[in-house]
């Protein structure tokens, strides 16, 4: 009876095992090969743009592992797996059934069969040939990417027949990735660097001093002058416009003539005016000074000649400027007979970007 | 019993069908004499390859004693219709043999028991129904029996054995163990009597014996059994530290500082993409970013009108930001240039940068050292080029391998104001 029972418990082992291996064949965990020849080496798909949605190109490689007759070769992509004669799920969105074969290395002479094609399946070829080992490779343009971001398979087949039918002679696998696009931004912000003073030093506005400014006594034979500044800069696109405004200088109803055309500085002739650069005659204001590209108007950039009227631009730039200190040089002449008093006027100017 | 050995046989065979070359043991068996014999227990005899007409398979013989003894003969018998010690037939598995008349135990002249080697054992192999340059019949001698307790574990391995020639066949083992080699021998008392020697019969009794057993063996088909891994290339892109792809976001980065953040020439702002790369591809992944301004041309760096110009160029070996000799970016207001570049820091040594995104000093922040770079226009590996820019690589499979893509922006006085973007795609390849 003993070695009934051991036989018996024996017996038990041997059907566990049974059933424990026939449920591993039908949950697929152990899986038996089809009959498709060897795998092709180094294969790719490579992609010109791998955002979802998009026109790319894609460029197929591999290596043909050894000698044999060449007619056909099939891609087809799918969603699920690469996995040559498992359903396919299509990708959503893709479509590879316009595209154009551009380019072709190694094995040559393929064009697309179009009665093999679809929206996921390519079939090239050509009249079967012998194809040598060595590296081969499609350029396909005018592929639609699938509109799903995610991890998408190539199954790749060789045939000896030019319609991709009968037995593959190589096969394999391919994985490839859809997703988004890397972004990358930055903001630059508009700016516009203005400041006046009678001084400013290292192109810097906070060293600025000083809005007041005196001529002195006025002489009939003798020129008056003095020089302000101003510091600009921008990052316009269009660069920016320097306007002055002002009335010219007056003591009541007593006035000194603003110079409205350029003209030199006439001892004895009522003037007043200004220009943007040094001056010999008389002997002040600077040039323009800066890294900055500004540079002053027409009929306020000539040595020795001055004007001023109202409103006008003394200086500008057509694109972005950086520092540029800019010395105004004002003169005063006066006739002899030019009626005592204090004469006075405040200029405003006025930096307009132009973004 | 003979409904019960029938059954036995039935799934023993199934089960070595399926490849299990295992014993299936503790088989019903007769003792053939000698009343003093007792059963072995635990018995089997482990093949190395049950493929049928395989040679140089090893049978590993293992056993439990029965009875406390010395033991100077063990015999082993092929049989081919029942295991049972006494029946008076042993039909021969054609194909089988123990490999020639002197077959080679391993190790050398040593059965094993209770894990000590004893020495001094020989092997001969015997005809039995054979026919000539065939053996049936095991038999190991020694000169010096060795001490066998009852319990004790009893192992020896034949190395030279041929399978039988016949796909999924069951057959048996008899084992018999004898106080001396010569009552083993004797031609009128022993195991092989006169005439047993080159037929199938065999003696219904035998003297000295002191432990027996029965063990069934099987041949089997040989299973393939393939796996079939798939191609798997997986591959994301984000503006944070990556622990699954499965939950990036779109990736998107703002260069800049302050609040709301500007881009200036008074330093140099940095942010960073990070990427997780995971691939089985044989012969590894490249990784290309490519400009997607949209712009036939394209820019290649950072541009405030969709890539018609680049306000913020990229820095390089050619164009405004010349730099020939060092990748450095220097700030705006210092440089006079706006500049753009990128650098990739590898998560590991699994991965390699490309030059020149391979720059000295390569970080997540600006300190003055960092060498940064862009190819573009029409030099080679140009982002703007038709597959874009290779930027790293790996030469085998990657497991979730992390990167960083460290990008660094300064701008100066004259950079026009505006927004300013590049949208790039990064594009993995593998290949399998």
């Amino acid at each position: 009876m003993d070695r009934v029972i051991s036989q018996r418990r024996n017996l038990s082992l041997a059907r566990l095992l049974i059933v424990v291996l026939a449920a591993l064949l039908v949950l697929g965990y152990i899986y038996f090969p089809r009959a498709y020849g060897a795998q092709l080496p180094f294969r790719s798909l490579f992609l010109s743009d791998s955002r979802t949605g998009v026109i790319a190109t894609y460029q197929l490689g591999f290596e043909i592992p050894a000698n044999e007759t060449l007619g056909s070769i099939k891609l087809q992509i799918c969603a699920n797996d690469p996995l040559i004669g498992d359903t396919c799920t299509v990708p959503q969105g893709f479509d590879i059934s316009s595209a154009i074969l551009s380019g072709q290395s190694g094995a040559t002479g393929f064009a697309i069969l179009s009665a093999g094609t679809n929206a996921y399946t390519l079939v090239l070829t050509r009249t079967p040939a012998s194809a040598t080992t060595g590296n081969v490779s499609y350029t396909l343009q005018g592929v639609i990417n699938p509109s799903n971001a995610g991890t998408y398979y190539g199954r790749l087949q060789t045939f000896a027949t030019s319609d991709a039918s009968g037995s593959a002679t190589d096969s394999g696998g391919m994985a490839f990735s859809v997703h988004n696009n890397l972004q990358i931004s930055t903001t630059v912000p508009p700016y516009l660097l203005f400041c006046s003073g009678i001084t400013i030093t290292d192109d810097d506005c906070s060293t600025a001093s000083g809005a007041y400014i005196n001529f002195g006594d006025f002489s009939s034979t003798l020129t008056s002058s003095v020089q302000t500044q101003l510091l600009t800069a921008t990052n316009a696109a269009s660069g920016y416009n320097l306007y002055v405004y002002g009335p010219t200088m007056t003591s009541g109803n007593n006035v000194i003539n603003a110079m409205a055309t350029p003209d030199v500085s006439r001892p004895g002739i009522s003037q007043f005016g200004l220009n943007l650069v040094a001056n010999q005659t008389p002997l002040v204001g600077e040039n323009p000074s800066g890294v900055g590209v500004a540079s002053p108007a027409s009929n306020y950039d000539q040595p020795n000649f001055f004007k001023y009227t109202s409103g006008d631009v003394i200086a500008f730039t057509d694109h972005p400027s950086d520092y540029r200190q800019f010395t105004i040089s004002y003169i005063v002449n006066v006739p002899s007979g030019q009626m005592p008093g204090v004469y006075v006027t405040s200029l405003t100017y006025l930096c307009l970007a132009n973004f | 019993m003979n409904i019960r050995l029938h059954r036995l046989k039935r799934y023993a065979y199934a089960a070595v069908a399926l490849g299990f070359a295992a014993t299936i043991g503790s088989l019903a068996v007769l003792a053939g004499s000698a009343a003093a014999a007792n059963q072995v227990t635990s018995r089997s005899i482990g093949m190395s390859n049950a493929i049928p007409s395989a040679t140089g398979v090893s049978y590993k013989v293992t056993y439990t004693a029965a009875t406390t003894n010395t033991i100077g003969g063990i015999v082993v018998d092929i049989c081919g219709d029942t295991p049972l010690i006494g029946s008076i037939t042993c039909t021969y598995p054609a194909g089988f043999t123990w490999g020639s008349a002197t077959p080679t135990i391993s190790p050398a002249g040593t059965v094993t028991v209770n894990g000590s080697g004893t020495t001094g054992w020989t092997a001969a192999g015997f005809q039995g129904g054979a026919g000539g340059g065939s053996y049936q019949t095991l038999e190991l001698s020694n000169a010096t029996p060795a001490t066998v307790n009852s319990g004790n574990v009893v192992t020896f391995t034949i190395t030279t054995a041929t399978n039988p020639s016949t796909t999924n066949l069951s057959f048996y083992a008899r084992i018999v163990t004898f106080d001396t080699a010569a009552h083993m021998t004797s031609a009128s008392t022993g195991y092989l009597q006169t005439g047993d020697t080159t037929t199938t019969t065999r003696p219904a009794t035998f003297t000295g014996e002191i432990d027996y057993g029965g063990v069934a063996l099987s041949t089997a088909t040989q299973v393939s059994i393939t796996a079939y891994v798939m191609e798997q290339l997986g591959f994301c892109d984000s503006n944070a530290t990556i622990s699954t792809c499965g939950t990036v976001g779109t990736p998107a980065i703002t260069i800049g500082h302050g609040s709301p953040q500007i881009l200036d020439g008074t330093v140099v702002d940095t942010n960073s993409v990070y990427t997780m790369t995971s691939t089985n591809a044989q012969h590894g992944a490249v990784v290309y970013m490519k400009d997607t301004s949209g712009v036939a041309s394209g820019c290649g760096g950072l541009s405030s009108n969709g890539g018609t110009s680049c306000g913020i160029p990229s820095i390089n070996t050619v164009g405004t930001n010349n730099q020939t000799t060092s990748y450095v970016i220097a700030k705006g207001n210092t440089s006079g240039n706006p500049a753009f570049g990128m650098c990739v820091l590898p998560g590991s040594a699994n991965t390699t940068a490309y030059s020149p995104y391979n720059g000295a000093n390569c970080a997540t922040s600006w300190s003055g050292t960092e060498q940064y770079a862009l190819v573009d226009g029409a030099a080679t590996n140009s982002v703007t080029g038709t597959y874009g820019s290779e930027i790293f690589s790996s030469t085998g499979a990657l497991n979730a391998e992390t990167d960083s893509l460290n990008f660094a922006a300064t701008a100066t006085n004259t950079t026009i104001a505006g927004i300013y973007t590049a949208n790039y795609s990064l594009i993995a390849t593998g290949t399998f």
